[in-house]
């Protein structure tokens, strides 16, 4: 007789498990539980779309409300993927639209998104609910007015990031007048304006709407009439903030503002006119979360409303604030967990703003709760960096760009290997790293000895030999993804630790010295990896086995090559070295 | 969290076996000698000790860099980029503006490492308008130089760090347009409004730098890609 717990029992109790490595762990028990807990399992993360198929998802799991992919490697942030690279989602809405017709939310980071797949979402998901489209590409407006139009109980829209084919505004006016349920809304990423008479009419009709960021051709004017209806908000992102100087404009502001007692996050500031920025002082006291890293302004004026914001936990800025501006963040800021600093001037040759290693040492000294940290400067030190590991072992993430490539400790001329060495050292919870500036092997030394918790390791123009590259994957036990671009390491670590590959969700390796040989050698030797060769200069067959390749994508998957590769894409595997898709 | 993509994958592993080739009978070894300079299919120096960057890739060394002058904005129809040190000296001298859309500094693409929309806000195009993807052609160029893509122009303070941008499409007219740029830097120099004289330059879509308010309004808007603000001496 077997003793066990009636299925509703346990899917109840599976109920309570949110996060998937609690599912996943559940699965394994036995036979019975692995099938209760797949008929129930509504949420679903694929860290690459090419790890798995839509139909070995959908044979598993047959009951999915929740999905969310991740296409392109994180390295196409920058450019380094080429055009066509793939990760195309219509596949995967087109399998679900037949499977999943409940499915209520899909959210797609740097996925390639097409009009048909936006319409196929807008009409097949009767109950659909959340889209967040995160540096996304390959739509137009037309596909965001068929959402509009069809999607009766959407919740949510997010583009965050995304590039759009912007062909008119009008897309907006879609919304039926019958539709109030939206809460959340982010065009930020759209450059025409849409209607503002039904920006306003919808904002006026849907009363839970809790988050609205504006794209930046809504002019500044307008604010005000739109806070006025949403006095709900808890986030808002302006559009552009400048307006022609009239007696009117800040008075308006400051009365709109003033009536948003929930706001929490403020975001946008295109175009600051800082005259114009003590408007938001009124709500200062509970905000939580600044963007104003597209704001170029002075450090005084951002400082002024930095101080006043006591709750602040998230701040993002452009270097404008120099460490001035980042001392007072010290001495006022003390919730802070998150901080970014980006360049104002990424591509000039020297720096416009005084900002330094200073300022981030200050923070790592005044605010105790700093946790997460991306920082562009022109200089840094190893006395700096071991500064900020000794003042905060609770970094999690850390990721730092001297701007000038291999850049060393400008003080004592070192490589900087010492200071990340102490970064890791002391940061015995750090699960992402991005190194920069003038760096040997020995940092890679310090990385796997130190780095057991690191699970992101980003690495540019660094290292000396291929014994760096093996410190890294035989050390770092928890390592999922690692992306290293314009660095020595060859074919004798790869090799080396070809086994460990299979643990992690990927390797990206661009302008390194691994050679084309070695790239098949791993196709063939390891089949549950996908090894892609991305090469635009030439045809394969030009290509000796000695020559290194371009630039190469290796990744863990289940389902074998792709088949929807461009012709500079080849996968290495068993049967022909090389493929032409 | 990760969808564990079979039951047998570990999760964590505290010591990688070395896949060792040679114990397969796999000669590769010399075969799979990484390439250095051996081939010449792909030149790769490697970094040791070299301070600068650019010496190192072959850059010419750093002397001639910043010798070399820079085609301005007229020529690859960029209206914004950061040619200038904020002090009113303008043909300053900035190795590391790259002429495609895919900028790079230092001669490399993508770094450094920022994301799109930050790169975009430093050339002053719309956001999200894409003709064919990032990497323009040359015909792609000549056409948005044709239809005037973007309204934001940079303006320059003599004597202030941070330019500003400003969208042109909010102006009807030069007396609109001061009044503004008055306000918008006042602040920073704290200038008496009716006070000192200052002159207002711009550069027009052939690189010629000319005083504001000699042509009509049109045409200016047509043409102007750039601004700056100079004390007047006279």
């Amino acid at each position: 007789m077997a003793y066990s717990f009636p299925e509703e029992v346990l899917e109840h109790v599976f109920s309570f498990l949110n996060t998937d490595r609690d599912r996943n762990t559940v699965s394994l028990v036995n036979k019975s539980w692995y099938e209760i807990e797949r008929w129930c399992r509504r949420r679903i993360f694929i860290g690459n779309c090419y790890s798995i198929s839509p139909n070995a998802m959908i044979r598993r799991f047959p009951e999915v409300r929740s999905v969310e992919i991740k296409g392109k490697p994180h390295f196409a942030d920058f450019n380094l993927v080429p055009e066509g690279w793939g990760g195309y989602v219509y596949p995967w809405i087109s399998a679900m639209a037949r499977a999943y017709p409940w499915l209520e939310e899909i959210r797609l980071k740097r996925m390639v998104v097409s009009d048909e797949s936006l319409e196929l979402i807008s009409k097949e998901f009767k109950n659909f609910k959340v889209l967040v489209l995160s540096s996304c590409e390959g739509f137009s407006t037309d596909g965001l007015a068929t959402i509009a139009a069809n999607c009766r109980n959407l919740r949510e829209l997010d583009l965050r990031e995304s590039e759009v084919d912007d062909l008119s505004g009008h897309w907006l006016s879609h919304f039926p007048d019958t539709f109030t349920s939206l809460e959340s809304l982010n065009i930020s990423c759209l450059s025409s304006e849409v209607s503002f008479s039904a920006l306003e009419r919808l904002v006026s009709r849907c009363p839970n709407l809790r988050s609205l960021r504006l794209n930046r051709a809504v002019p500044l004017e307008k604010l005000s009439n739109l806070l006025r209806r949403a006095p709900q908000l808890v986030e808002f992102g302006t559009g552009a903030y400048f307006a022609e100087p009239r007696p009117d404009v800040l008075p308006n502001l400051v009365a709109a503002f003033s009536g948003c007692k929930k706001l929490k996050a403020l975001s946008g500031f295109w175009d600051v006119v800082p005259a114009y920025l003590p408007a938001v002082h009124s709500v200062c006291s509970g905000i939580t979360s600044l963007n104003f890293s597209y704001a170029p302004i002075p450090s005084h004026d951002l400082v002024n409303v930095v101080i006043q914001c006591p709750k602040l936990q998230r701040l993002w800025v452009l270097d404008s604030i120099e460490d001035s501006g980042l001392d007072d963040v010290a001495t006022f800021c003390k919730d802070l967990e998150e901080l970014r600093v980006f360049p104002s001037d990424p591509f000039g040759a020297e720096a416009n703003v005084s900002l330094t290693e200073r300022g981030l040492v200050s923070v790592s000294e005044g605010c105790p709760k700093l946790q997460s940290v991306l920082y562009f400067c022109r200089q840094m030190s190893n006395a700096a960096l071991a500064a900020i590991a000794l003042n905060r072992p609770n970094l999690i993430r850390f990721r730092l760009c001297i701007i000038e490539p291999q850049a060393p400790d400008y003080q004592t001329l070192e490589p900087l290997d010492v200071g990340f060495g102490a970064i890791v050292e002391q940061c015995k919870e750090l699960r992402r790293l991005s190194l920069s500036g003038l760096l040997t092997d020995h940092v890679f030394e310090y990385i796997g000895t130190h780095g057991k918790k690191l699970e992101m390791l980003s690495i540019a123009f660094a290292g000396n030999s291929d014994s760096g590259l093996h410190h890294v994957l035989s050390g770092c036990e928890r390592l999922r993804k690692l992306e290293i671009r314009d660095s020595p390491f060859g074919d004798r670590a790869l090799l080396a630790n070809a086994a460990k590959l299979e643990t992690m969700r990927s390797l990206w390796m661009s302008s390194c010295s691994v050679s084309f040989g070695a790239c098949k050698l791993l196709g063939q030797k390891l089949p549950r990896l996908n090894v892609e060769v991305i090469d635009e200069r030439g045809t394969p067959d030009s290509r000796s086995e000695s020559c290194p390749v371009e630039k190469l994508y290796i990744y863990r998957t289940v389902v074998g090559p792709r088949f929807d590769m461009p012709d500079f894409v080849q996968t290495m595997d068993l049967d022909a070295p090389i493929r032409l898709s | 969290m990760e969808l564990q993509l079979g039951l047998s994958l570990q999760s964590t592993h505290t010591h990688t076996k070395g896949f060792d080739l040679n114990s397969k009978g796999f000669e590769g070894e010399d075969q799979m000698v990484t390439i250095n300079n051996n081939n010449g299919c792909y030149k790769f120096d490697m970094i040791k000790k070299k301070r600068s960057f650019i010496e190192a890739f072959d850059y010419g060394g750093g002397d001639s860099i910043t010798k070399t002058l820079f085609p301005l904005l007229s020529l690859n129809g960029h209206p914004n980029e950061e040619d200038d040190d904020g002090n009113g000296r303008k043909k300053r001298v900035n190795h590391a503006i790259h002429k495609d859309e895919g900028e790079a500094a230092y001669g490399l693409v993508g770094w450094p490492p920022i994301k799109l929309w930050r790169r975009k806000m430093f050339h002053g195009n719309d956001q999200g308008r894409r003709i064919g993807g990032d990497h323009d052609d040359r015909t792609a160029h000549n056409e948005r130089r044709k239809r005037r893509k973007s309204m934001y122009v940079k303006v320059n303070m003599e004597g202030v760090g941070i330019g500003r941008k400003i969208d042109l499409r909010l102006f009807h007219s030069y007396h609109s347009l001061a009044n503004t740029l008055i306000t918008m830097f006042s602040i920073n120099k704290k200038i008496n409004k009716d006070g000192e004289p200052y002159a207002l330059l711009y550069q027009d879509d052939e690189g010629d730098w000319l005083l504001a308010g000699d042509v009509p309004w049109q045409t200016f808007i047509e043409t102007v890609q750039r601004m700056e603000i100079l004390r007047n001496a006279g």
